[in-house]
């Protein structure tokens, strides 16, 4: 918070930028530069991949008694469709 | 240019984050923003109502009052109070859930970030909620249910120590406490002052005291059943509005072609999932890692706010239902809050991404009839009410439970009786409303305060689910290990957030989300491994194994609950 003159926010962004850029720069920017290769069609295969693993862990791994399969996945079902519609 | 609408786009949720960054933004960018212009020339942008209007608004306004105060009648002890004496059906509670997760400024925020976006805002309501409310209600509610916790810090004090719970109580605290005194301020002078000319001091006096006099009398009881009709009202004006803009637009269908020949500037607004490069919030990679994965999860799973309702439950599958119900009603809110402002649009070419914000207003403006303006009106209010009852009620439980009890617990005290603490969650309930409605003007001003504790508490949501997770799936977890991953789970999302040029988004705080999570986790299994074991009788029936395994374990958590 600004105090006087002195920013304490920008203060640290600077301290940041000097200690932790040089240590975190080589390790996320690889990471960026690969990704931004990645999109379509992997980008909707992971989406709808979020939720098929959700409905599989309700519907397969967890005991029958413990959930409510049928309705579970019936109600997850509009959603997929819509990341199949918008992708 | 950015605009009013990230800030606005303020429920309680995976936004927490976003609102930090975009709230000083907003503040840059003030002087010179559409949406809020000087106060002597924004007369001719102010909607005018029609009698019709007013009378729905305050039929709707006594009528909270009247059903609110009538559950007063339902409470007689503690546990009536903060969790609805464990009688809620699941219906009430999936209404409940989705009303209290929509600020009266969604609507004005997100069909904004519509417009200037595309439906790849939707993904918050989408990606956002279904899979992390599916995750929530089969993994996490069973926990916190069967464990007769009243607060998700009380749970991980159980799990791990009482420093834990403390840190995450008094943190939550006082964060939701400056963060209602804001909201109210913004939504009565930036909202309704700006769209209907009507006094900030009048608004924010009415709608605290409307509020506070519900949740003060009837608890969670009150809250849960005030946010039914609410949501229904909510429903009624959104997909109202929806229907007649898409009526006029011409079917959803001319809306993609409208949309997509406006040119290059559109070619991604019906694209739910944009590449990982882009300069914009919503990275496809962001989205399904930072949203939905941890952020979403962390919000549906270890926000009080939400969770509170499930605690009050009738049985535990009641606890469930509620939440998927509430994941399908939420399904439908995107279209409420975020079609508007694609077929804004078309409707209002003339309005410019700069003022993108005041996509809803003018359509409000323009389109709709009189009666049906009072009932979008009176879904605006629903939606603060609701917010702030929710928020009140869950400050109210954690100050009760995780700060005053433990303090009196270690200075020696005992533990309080059933009646003293409904007597204390009424007066703490008082207190906050009190100082709530005359610190707003001052807090809502004060940019600073409100970045600072956006901040600490949007800093939470990667570390917290690590620590929720690995306390509930590994029986190896001890409690030195869960308070040095939230704290260096803490310290690591201020680096990733603070550091400069680590991420291609302009505001990454999907990907500091992502990583603070996994360095938590890292962090948590390390020093757990490190240090002595936890006992069996302390973990038993907190984690998946003797919950799911274990039937003398089953047996004796029923018998807690039952």
């Amino acid at each position: 918070m600004a105090a006087g003159g002195f920013n304490l926010e920008e203060a640290f962004i600077e301290f940041c930028k000097d200690v932790f850029h040089p240590i975190l720069a080589p390790i996320f920017h690889p990471i960026n530069d690969a990704l931004a290769k990645v999109y379509q069609p992997y980008a909707s295969i992971c989406a709808v991949g979020l939720f098929v693993i959700a409905m599989f862990i309700v519907g397969v791994m967890i005991n029958e008694k413990y959930v409510n399969r049928g309705r579970t996945v019936l109600c997850m079902t509009p959603h997929v469709i819509v990341y199949f519609y918008f992708r | 240019m950015p605009g009013i609408l990230e800030f606005l786009y303020v429920q309680p949720s995976t936004l927490i984050w976003y609102r930090r960054f975009a709230w000083r933004r907003f503040i840059g960018d003030k002087a010179d923003h559409g949406f809020l212009p000087i106060r002597g020339d924004f007369m001719e942008q102010v909607i005018g109502l029609h009698y019709i209007d007013v009378v729905i608004i305050v039929v709707y306004m006594i009528g909270s009052l009247v059903l609110g105060s009538f559950c007063a009648r339902y409470v007689g002890n503690a546990e009536d109070f903060f969790l609805a004496g464990r009688a809620l059906p699941f219906w009430a509670i999936g209404f409940s859930i989705v009303v209290s997760d929509i600020g009266a400024t969604d609507f004005v925020a997100v069909a904004g970030a519509a417009y200037r976006n595309g439906i790849s805002a939707a993904n918050f309501d989408w990606m956002g909620s279904m899979p992390a409310m599916v995750i929530a209600a089969f993994i996490f509610v069973p926990y916190f249910w069967r464990s007769g916790v009243f607060t998700i810090p009380e749970f991980l004090g159980r799990r791990y120590n009482t420093g834990v719970q403390f840190i995450n109580g008094l943190i939550w605290v006082v964060v939701q406490f400056v963060m209602l005194a804001v909201m109210l301020w913004i939504t009565a002078d930036k909202l309704m002052y700006t769209i209907l000319g009507w006094d900030p001091h009048w608004t924010l006096w009415i709608t605290v005291i409307i509020t506070g006099c519900y949740t003060f009398g009837g608890g969670l009881t009150a809250v849960v059943f005030t946010d039914v009709v609410q949501l229904i009202v909510m429903y009624v004006g959104g997909l109202g509005l929806l229907a007649l803009c898409l009526w006029e637009v011409g079917g959803f269908g001319a809306l993609q072609t409208k949309v997509l020949a406006l040119g290059p500037a559109y070619a991604n607004h019906f694209n739910i999932l944009l590449p990982n490069d882009t300069t914009g919030p919503f990275p496809w990679t962001g989205i399904v890692f930072g949203l939905g994965l941890v952020m979403a999860v962390s919000y549906m799973s270890g926000n009080q706010l939400i969770v509170q309702r499930t605690l009050g439950a009738r049985s535990e599958w009641d606890a469930k239902g509620g939440m998927l119900f509430g994941g399908f009603l939420k399904s439908f809110i995107p279209l409420m809050v975020a079609l508007p402002g694609l077929c804004a649009v078309v409707l209002l070419p003339d309005l410019g991404m700069e003022n993108a914000d005041r996509a809803v207003p003018s359509l409000i403006r323009v389109y709709l009839p009189a009666g049906l303006r009072g009932l979008m009106f009176a879904a605006l209010f629903a939606a603060l009410m609701s917010h702030i009852s929710a928020t009140l009620n869950s400050v109210t439980t954690i100050t009760v439970t995780d700060v005053i009890s433990l303090i009196r617990k270690w200075t020696g005290g005992g533990a309080f009786s059933p009646k003293t603490s409904l007597n204390l969650g009424r007066a703490i309930t008082a207190f906050f409303v009190i100082t709530t409605g005359l610190s707003a003007e001052a807090l809502g001003n004060s940019d600073q305060i409100y970045v600072f504790l956006q901040t600490v508490l949007s800093l939470f949501q990667g570390p917290l689910l690590a620590i929720l997770l690995l306390g509930i799936m590994w029986r190896r977890a001890t409690g030195w290990g869960g308070l040095a991953g939230l704290v260096l789970g803490v310290a690591c999302c201020f680096v990733l957030n603070y550091t400069p040029d680590l991420f291609p988004s302009e505001f990454p705080f999907l990907f500091v989300a992502w990583w603070s999570f996994v360095f938590s986790m890292a962090v948590t299994v390390i020093v757990s491994l490190c240090t002595r074991p936890e006992s069996d009788e302390k973990v038993r029936g907190l984690v998946w194994d003797s919950v799911v395994k274990d039937d003398d374990a089953q047996e004796a958590l029923q018998g807690r609950v039952s």
